[in-house]
This record gives structure tokens, C-alpha cells and sequence, in this order.
């Protein structure tokens, strides 16, 4: 094929977007609609937890209006990342709403979903041979580490995408995929250039963040073998080529090289031209094919149990004070849970104060030296069960409303809280710990691709 | 003898990925990004210095064509981690941000 059509409906599904632009874009004939589902960004409580930063019914409304317009034109939808983190539960409830639509609206539709939980088994045996790698400074993985993982999830290149589509699927729900496989595995599929496929690609991935006023909203690719036309369907949108350039480098470590599953996007010496108000050509970036097929793993593990609360302090004699008297609350907290239960060591729990006002966000690296007259103290209290994380909040809070600081007159409290109860339990808590790539023998080394008819048909 | 935030257009942080930070400053015109670069003030050296990390560590890219620089470094904490403090890394851009620089 000599060009092929893509619509990206938004930058995450769920987002919502302008019902009129996907139909815009229905009237330029795509081949296909993909979204992205996921991202890592909103951090480890998602892939933690299994739960969706984004809630089921703005999902259930983003894939309705793209199921039903795919279906208009019989053209397959892709969706990657399902449920954010890409966890099997992320796409098994993408398989639900799905599902559910089918029936809703009378669809029989060809369901291709792939997860991305790789087996444990088979990563420990990669450990051994020394294919799973360590990224950048981080350690080598122990088996140990491994085996206590709490989750892991492997990004999928465009490969089991692909052979969802060959064995007919109308829509593809992939686990957790790299943003970009998802747009380039149709195109790839066709037989498209991979320069072009995989850089167009990259840029639609965002959905229209690159058109200007920005706000969540659907973008179109004409990909062809020697270059690629990207266009705004919103008639009161414009589509400036520095903002597609920019675009490189959003969320990036480099704007000019993005490491794929099998290769390597380089866009140093891509060339962008501003066709119409609305429109960009982009050509001269080349996908490096290389010999190793690796996929980046991600992986949480729990830490604990978190509650916390939120003091705030007016008093100037104790903001003068506030070094001292809290490196004095932690000494005491250390004391008085021990006094509880001399078991229990400063390992089993951590306390983290914030000084919102002081130096809250960026901690040590504050440059700003002046005192405010008003600070929040944010407590926030990790220990390695629920019930040790609430009581050992409440012994620091009580601490710190009512412990001497040097010159204090409010002998009757030192903080104000603003609730009650001040406390609040969070839940457990992740961290991510793996920073990590797997090298494959074959693409589809730690992927199955299931396939099941759903809709009336099947009922 | 201008801020940094007085020449740009764009000046955003944010992960790239959950163990890396990254900043990018969008110039407002392509002669103060151009002067920016030959004044030599951006180095490893400054940025590790700034955000405490290892002066091997930070990579420094020049994009001519939009008149842009990114400057990325690992974080100290991961993002989410319980002694991280901005999820989205979205508030790290303030220390480059306020520096004075002489061209």
C-alpha cells in the first residue's frame, strides 16, 4: 500500500475528544483507530493496585464513539496499555466494556486481547543467561528480587499486535505496549517503510498535543514510504510544525533517538515543513533496525502501608525552631514505638515530613533561604502493616502537637489541624524497582495472542 | 544579564520514564538560544551542581531547530517513591529556572 491512514483519537483513551473530529477523520477513510490506554507516569499505585487512573465510564464513552465508527467502515481499532498500567485485570475489563458495547449497539466483533504479565519462570531463566539486563546505573537483579516482585509487565513491540490483525481482529486490546507500537503496528503490518510507520508513530501517540489551542482531541497520519502528513480535523485548531518537532522530545530522555523493541527511531536529521495552518509534512528520519530484539520491563514491589496527615503551623517562634524540634519528633517517635514494642526498629517503618512553604517540593535542592510566616507540615507515615502504619502515625502526630520547642508559650498545642479525624489511612503502598530490558529469542517470546467473537452473534 | 525564564517560550519538566527527569527549555528567539549556547554557561558541571546528581550522569541535547535544549539526569528518587516529592517530576525545572545568566 502507498499510504495509509491512521486516527489517534486522543493521548490517553478515556480522555475524551470532540465526537465531530473522530468524524472528521472517518470522512478522510482511515485504515484503522488506535489510542493509547496507559502510561507510568501517575506512578506505581496503578500496576501496584490493578485500579485505572481513569474511571470505566469515560473509557466505556471514548470506545463506544470509536467502536461504532470503526465498525461504519469496517476498518480494526487498536488500544494499548489497557487499564493504564497494561495489567492482565487493565485488559480483561477493557474485554468487559467491550463486550458490553458489542451487545449494546448490535456488534459482532473479532476480539484479539494479548497480555504483557511475562511468565516468572521464563524471566528467571533470561536472568541466568544474562539476557535481562539492568538500564542505565541500575544493580543486576537478584532472583530473589525478582521472585518477591509484586508485578511485572513487559512493553510490547508492535509484533503481537500485528498477528492480532492477521488472524482477523476488528479491535486489539494489547497489555502494556510502547506508546508508538501501537500506532506503527498497522502500517508495519502493510508493508509501510519502518522510518516513516514508526516516526509517525511516535508523534500521534499524544493525540493531537501537538496542535494548537491544545486540549484533548483526535489527529490524523498519511503515512506513505518517503514521508508523512499530520493534520488537525478541528476547524478551529492549527497544526504548528514547531510544535511537531517539539513533540520529540516530549517525555523523552533524547529528542533525537527512541528506543523501540527492535530498533532505534532517529529523528536527527528529520525535516518538517508546514504545508497549510493545519498541516505538516515530516521526512528524513530513519528507523535503525538492530540485531537484539529486547522490550523494557516494568515492575512494582510493595513496600508497606501508608497513612498520613497535614499539620499546619502559624506560630513564628516555632517556624524559627522547626529544624531542630523535628529532628527531636523523630528521635521520639523512634523512642516511644519502641517503648510499645522493642521489637520493632526504625526499618520497619519510615517517617517523611514535608514543609510545604520551606522546602516541601524540591527538598534538598531549595535554593530559596527566607522563612514564610505560615507552614504545612505534611506526616506521612509507610509502616509494613495497616495497623502499625495508623498507630504510629497518631504517636507522631500526638508528638508533634504537643512536644517543647526552645522559647514556646502555646503550652495547649503547636499545630492546627484541619480535620477530624486528622489522620488518613491511604492503603499499600509501591515503588517501582525495575529499570530493566529483556532480550528475546523471537518477538513473541513472552506474548499469546487470544481471540474470541463477541456480540450477538455469539449470544 | 537575563533569568532564564525571561528568554524562553516553553521551560517544563517532567519524567522521562519513572527514574529519569527531563527539561526542556523552548527559546523565544533563535538569538538568545544561539547566544545562550556560545556563552558556555550550560555544562554537566552546572546541572549536576543544581540537582545533585553525578556530573557523567546528565546529558545535554541542542536542538537547533526549534531553538530548544533538553537537559536530562536520573532522579534522586523514583517517581512515587516514598521519599519522592513530585510525581510527574512537573515542579523540577524551578532551581534552572531562576539562574541568572551572563551573554
Amino acid at each position: 500500500m502507498d499510504e495509509i491512514r491512521a486516527v489517534s483519537t486522543s493521548g490517553i483513551l478515556g480522555y475524551g475528544f470532540p465526537e465531530e473530529s473522530l468524524q472528521r477523520c472517518m470522512e478522510l477513510q482511515p485504515h484503522f483507530i488506535a489510542c493509547d490506554g496507559g502510561s507510568s507516569d501517575a506512578g506505581p499505585h496503578y500496576l501496584g493496585s490493578e485500579e485505572s487512573f481513569v474511571s470505566r465510564e469515560a473509557v466505556k464513552r471514548d470506545l463506544r464513539l470509536i467502536i461504532n465508527a470503526a465498525r461504519k467502515h469496517d476498518i480494526p481499532v487498536i488500544v494499548g496499555s489497557a487499564g493504564g498500567s497494561g495489567c492482565n485485570k487493565g485488559v480483561d475489563d477493557f474485554r468487559q466494556i467491550i463486550a458490553e458495547l458489542a451487545h449494546e449497539h448490535g456488534h459482532t466483533l473479532n476480539v484479539a486481547w494479548i497480555y504483557s504479565e511475562p511468565d516468572r519462570e521464563l524471566l528467571a531463566e533470561k536472568l541466568k543467561e544474562g539476557k535481562l539486563r539492568p538500564l542505565g546505573k541500575h544493580g543486576e537483579l537478584s532472583h530473589e528480587k525478582l521472585n518477591e516482585m509484586h508485578r511485572i509487565v513487559g512493553m510490547m513491540g508492535p509484533d503481537p499486535i500485528i498477528e492480532a490483525l492477521e488472524n482477523g481482529a476488528d479491535i486489539v486490546i494489547a497489555g502494556r505496549a510502547t506508546d508508538a507500537s501501537v500506532f506503527a503496528a498497522y502500517p508495519l503490518w502493510k508493508g509501510m517503510n519502518p522510518d516513516t510507520a514508526w516516526h509517525a508513530a511516535k508523534i500521534i501517540e499524544c493525540g493531537a498535543a501537538t496542535a494548537f489551542p491544545k486540549s484533548h482531541d483526535c489527529i490524523m497520519a498519511k503515512i506513505r514510504h518517503d514521508h508523512f502528513v499530520l493534520e488537525t480535523p478541528n476547524p478551529n485548531k492549527t497544526l504548528p510544525w514547531k510544535n511537531v518537532v517539539a513533540h520529540n522530545m516530549y517525555e523523552n530522555i533524547s529528542p533525537f533517538h527512541l528506543y523501540e523493541p527492535g530498533g532505534m527511531l532517529d529523528t536527527s536529521k528529520a525535516e518538517y515543513t508546514q504545508v497549510d495552518d493545519k498541516t505538516v509534512k515530516v521526512s528524513g528520519s530513519q528507523f535503525v533496525a538492530q540485531d537484539a530484539y529486547t522490550i523494557k520491563l516494568e515492575g512494582v514491589e510493595a513496600v508497606g502501608y501508608r497513612s498520613f496527615c497535614l499539620a499546619g503551623i502559624r506560630d513564628p517562634i516555632l517556624i524559627e525552631q522547626l529544624d531542630p524540634y523535628l529532628a527531636f519528633i523523630e528521635t521520639e517517635l523512634a523512642k516511644k514505638i519502641a517503648a510499645i514494642d522493642p521489637d520493632i526498629t526504625p526499618e520497619d517503618y519510615s517517617l517523611t515530613v514535608r514543609r510545604y512553604g520551606i522546602d516541601g517540593v524540591l527538598g534538598p535542592l531549595e535554593f530559596v533561604e527566607a522563612r514564610p510566616h505560615e507552614v504545612a507540615l505534611l506526616i506521612d507515615l509507610v509502616a509494613d502493616t495497616p495497623a502499625r502504619s495508623k498507630a504510629f502515625l497518631a504517636a507522631a502526630r500526638t508528638l508533634v502537637l504537643h512536644s517543647h520547642f526552645e522559647g514556646r508559650l502555646t503550652t495547649s498545642g503547636n499545630v492546627a489541624f484541619p480535620f477530624s479525624p486528622p489522620d488518613v489511612y491511604v492503603g499499600p503502598v509501591y515503588q517501582f524497582c525495575l529499570y530493566h530490558v529483556v532480550e528475546l529469542d523471537h518477538p513473541m517470546e513472552l506474548y499469546r495472542v487470544n481471540l474470541d467473537s463477541v456480540g450477538d452473534a455469539h449470544a | 544579564m537575563p533569568k532564564l525564564k525571561d528568554v524562553a517560550h516553553i521551560f517544563r519538566s517532567k519524567n522521562a520514564g519513572p527514574f529519569y527527569i527531563t527539561i526542556d527549555i523552548i527559546f523565544h528567539e533563535d538569538a538568545s538560544y544561539k547566544a545562550f549556547l556560545k556563552s558556555g554557561w550550560l555544562t554537566q558541571e552546572r546541572v549536576s551542581g543544581l540537582y545533585q546528581c553525578n556530573r557523567e550522569d546528565v546529558e545535554i541535547y541542542p536542538y537547533d531547530l526549534v531553538g530548544a535544549i533538553k537537559i536530562s539526569f536520573p532522579r534522586r528518587e523514583a517517581s512515587g517513591n516514598v521519599g519522592d516529592s513530585d510525581l510527574f517530576g512537573a515542579q523540577q525545572h524551578v532551581p534552572l529556572l531562576e539562574q541568572w545568566v551572563e551573554w
